[in-house]
């Protein structure tokens, strides 16, 4: 077996579970008991202290700071509550320094915060409010970490390569494994345990699907609300801008709809 | 942002959105000196991967770009574009251009790439017909004989065909820019694009350093192509005389492409010829010279004032093995090993078909370093590079793809231990005799490496 292909399984096989603290809360929001989850939180302070800064990222607009727990379930409900805890999850593998991408977990969470935003502004244009469909935006920065774990020890030469060719960190992977970043990101993903809805739709966003269905027309948004993201200077500089390859043609449909979401801040 | 730079063109490729925010990050001034340290003829922005840019975004890109061409007079613009990006931005510049736009890399590569094929059919049209015009001469003055469609009618009714059979011309705009010398490699031929007035500045302009060290990679054919040049001076000539009669040595042949009477008189080009500098209107017409081009892929000795290994070469081993492992096993996925390390002569099995890259190394270190590979483990190192089944050519071209990253990384691994050392570009021999003449009875250090049992061997000698 090629030596990625054992460094992928190891890496899969070193994800930290979710925590009992975090599984009891996503439970309790599916259930719709916001105090129970609230309480289930506040059992956990490094989740609770996450998911508080999260929320008082200035994208998020609240004009005072909340600082405690049990508000944030209140203001947010618990679809959107589902939605910040989701994004906890990535929190579990972020490394502890980043070397493929110039990055440090503040702005990693300053990206995440604006994804799901914009997320949120795009579902309500196109009035769509499932939980599951809400929180699968908060785990997509959590490809970004795969694709650096996988790429930590070789940057250097993987950069040499990439002054020979325009490819992708996506299509090395796949030209050297048969796997792409998100296939790696799925494997995480039923780790975690995370709902058939979500899955389904990371698959329809990493394999380009088109069809009629809804999930086919989220997907084309949420590619096109990544490199909205990581188009920003920032990312630019972090390296982040071809983690995998922008498909122009597969946006097309969304893409004036999706600048007026956006721009009408 | 690096650039990908291939056949003396550099590229970026930014994905998603341009605007005023971002495009000063796409080329940071350590990619502006990067880019002016390979000397490109051309350096452009592509815009297929972008959905979304503004004027603004694209007016920082160009100072960028500009900073670049005042520094080694290389052609800027953008490419890979549709025609509703060609439009949007022909009206954001309000149709007058100082940088030049390409439709896709095929169109690119008629004006920067001396190795196309000057017999393809190419279709020129443009609503502009000043720019029709400019598109069509330069192509002309390129070798090519391109069909200029007379208007809009002409141009529908032959654009199927074209586009089948051939490439069309429609959504380009060429600027004009002035060059500097710059050289890239095709089919180990070294050519040097010289541009504008030839005259004794060109002693300043020319990398005499690393010319000699194309020549000690065993290089043996040279072109000057003047195509672009409007005249030449006995200075200028006389440069180029000596450096042909200075390359005898190596036994190189040096060839002048885009010669007329305008532009070199009589006398001078008498004086060339007698610096055994072969003369060519056209690149077609040099490219046709079936004999010149067997000279380029000719091996042959190249002469050594000293063949025996220094101790410097020697103390410094490890790093080139190393790097070269290093990168075989992530690009092949196949754990290496080194299996021996001897001081002997560069053998190869007769029965065997073997691919053979070599590039020198020079400054603090002079040295050669080639790169033996089998067919089997080169595929399977280069298939980020390769399609499937691929070609002899193809394979030559990746496996000087893959030496260009063996060569880049060395070169920063001896930087990490204060080393400055230069590095040429990657020679590919043509075939195993190629290699064996050009190794003779040189003596180095040949390291067997194996890669879950298929064997790259290094050869590393002065």
């Amino acid at each position: 077996m090629g030596m990625i292909k054992q460094k992928i399984e190891k890496f899969i096989s070193e994800i930290p579970p979710l925590p009992k603290s975090v599984k009891e809360c996503i439970e309790n929001l599916e259930s719709d008991d916001l105090i129970k989850a609230a309480v289930s939180a506040s059992k956990d302070p490094a989740f609770s202290h996450y998911l508080l800064s999260l929320v008082n990222k200035p994208i998020f607009g609240f004009q005072k700071e909340i600082r405690d727990i049990h508000q944030v379930f209140g203001i947010l409900g618990a679809k959107k509550a589902h939605q910040i805890v989701s994004a906890y999850y990535a929190t579990l593998i972020l490394p502890k320094k980043w070397r493929v991408f110039s990055l440090n977990n503040s702005d990693f969470q300053i990206l995440q915060s604006s994804l799901i935003y914009n997320w949120n502004r795009i579902l309500e244009y196109e009035e769509y409010g499932d939980m599951h469909i809400i929180s699968a935006v908060s785990l997509i920065p959590a490809s970004f970490v795969v694709c650096e774990k996988i790429f930590e020890e070789s940057i250097d030469e993987v950069r040499l390569l990439k002054e020979q060719k325009n490819i992708s960190y996506d299509e090395i992977l796949y030209k050297l494994s048969g796997l792409k970043i998100f296939d790696i990101f799925i494997m995480i993903c039923k780790e975690w345990e995370l709902n058939e809805k979500s899955l389904k739709l990371i698959s329809y966003l990493n394999e380009k699907i088109e069809d009629n269905s809804t999930f086919s027309k989220l997907a084309k948004y949420l590619h096109l609300l990544i490199f909205y993201e990581i188009s920003k200077p920032i990312y630019i500089e972090a390296g982040l801008n071809d983690f995998i390859e922008f498909d122009v043609e597969f946006v097309q449909e969304v893409y004036e709809n999706f600048m007026d979401i956006v721009e009408n801040k | 942002m690096r650039p990908v730079i291939k056949k003396s063109t550099a590229i970026f490729h930014p994905q998603g959105f341009l605007d005023g925010l971002n495009a000063s990050v796409i080329i940071e001034p350590s990619d502006t000196s990067f880019t002016v340290s390979k000397k490109p003829k051309a350096v452009f922005v592509s815009l297929k991967k972008v959905i979304f840019f503004n004027k603004k975004g694209l007016s920082i890109l160009l100072d960028n770009l500009k900073i670049i061409q005042d520094k080694i007079h290389c052609n800027i613009g953008f490419c890979e574009f549709d025609k509703k990006k060609y439009e949007t931005i022909l009206s954001m510049f309000d149709e007058s251009l100082d940088f030049s736009l390409f439709e896709n890399l095929k169109v690119m590569s008629l004006f920067f790439d001396e190795s196309s094929d000057s017999e393809q059919k190419i279709l020129v049209y443009n609503d502009n017909s000043d720019q029709k015009n400019q598109l069509a001469i330069e192509l002309y003055e390129m070798g090519y004989k391109p069909y200029v469609a007379k208007d809009y009618a002409d141009f529908k009714e032959k654009e199927d065909e074209y586009t089948k059979y051939g490439i069309v011309v429609r959504y380009s705009y060429i600027a004009n820019a002035e060059h500097n010398v710059n050289v890239h490699i095709k089919h180990n031929t070294v050519f040097y694009n010289l541009n504008d007035f030839i005259d004794s500045t060109i002693a300043n302009k020319f990398d005499l350093v690393y010319h000699n060290n194309l020549l000690r990679v065993g290089f043996k054919l040279f072109v000057f192509d003047v195509t672009n040049v409007s005249s030449m001076n006995i200075h200028g000539v006389n440069f180029l005389a000596k450096l042909s009669t200075a390359g005898a040595e190596y036994g190189t042949t040096f060839c002048m492409v885009g010669v007329d009477d305008k532009k070199l008189s009589l006398p001078l080009k008498n004086d060339l010829e007698d610096a055994g500098i072969l003369l060519y209107k056209t690149m077609e017409e040099f490219m046709g010279e079936e004999e010149i081009q067997k000279e380029a892929l000719s091996g042959g000795k190249v002469p050594q004032k000293s063949k025996k290994l220094t101790k410097n070469i020697i103390s410094n081993i490890n790093t080139f093995v190393d790097t070269t492992m290093h990168i075989t096993q992530m690009l092949s996925q196949r754990k290496g090993h080194k299996k021996s390390v001897k001081v002997d002569k560069l053998v190869l099995d007769n029965d065997k078909d073997f691919y053979i890259a070599i590039f020198g190394v020079y400054k603090e270190l002079n040295a050669l370093f080639a790169m033996v590979f089998q067919k089997d483990l080169l595929v399977d190192t280069c298939k980020i590079f390769l399609n499937d089944n691929p070609k002899k050519e193809e394979l030559d071209d990746a496996l000087a793809e893959f030496a260009n990253i063996v060569a880049s990384k060395i070169k920063s691994n001896f930087k990490l231990f204060k080393k400055d050392i230069e590095v040429t570009l990657p020679r590919v021999f043509k075939d195993k005799k190629d290699a064996l003449e050009f190794f003779d009875d040189r003596k180095g250090v040949l390291i067997t490496l194996d890669f879950d049992g298929k064997i790259l061997e290094l050869f590393l000698c002065k």
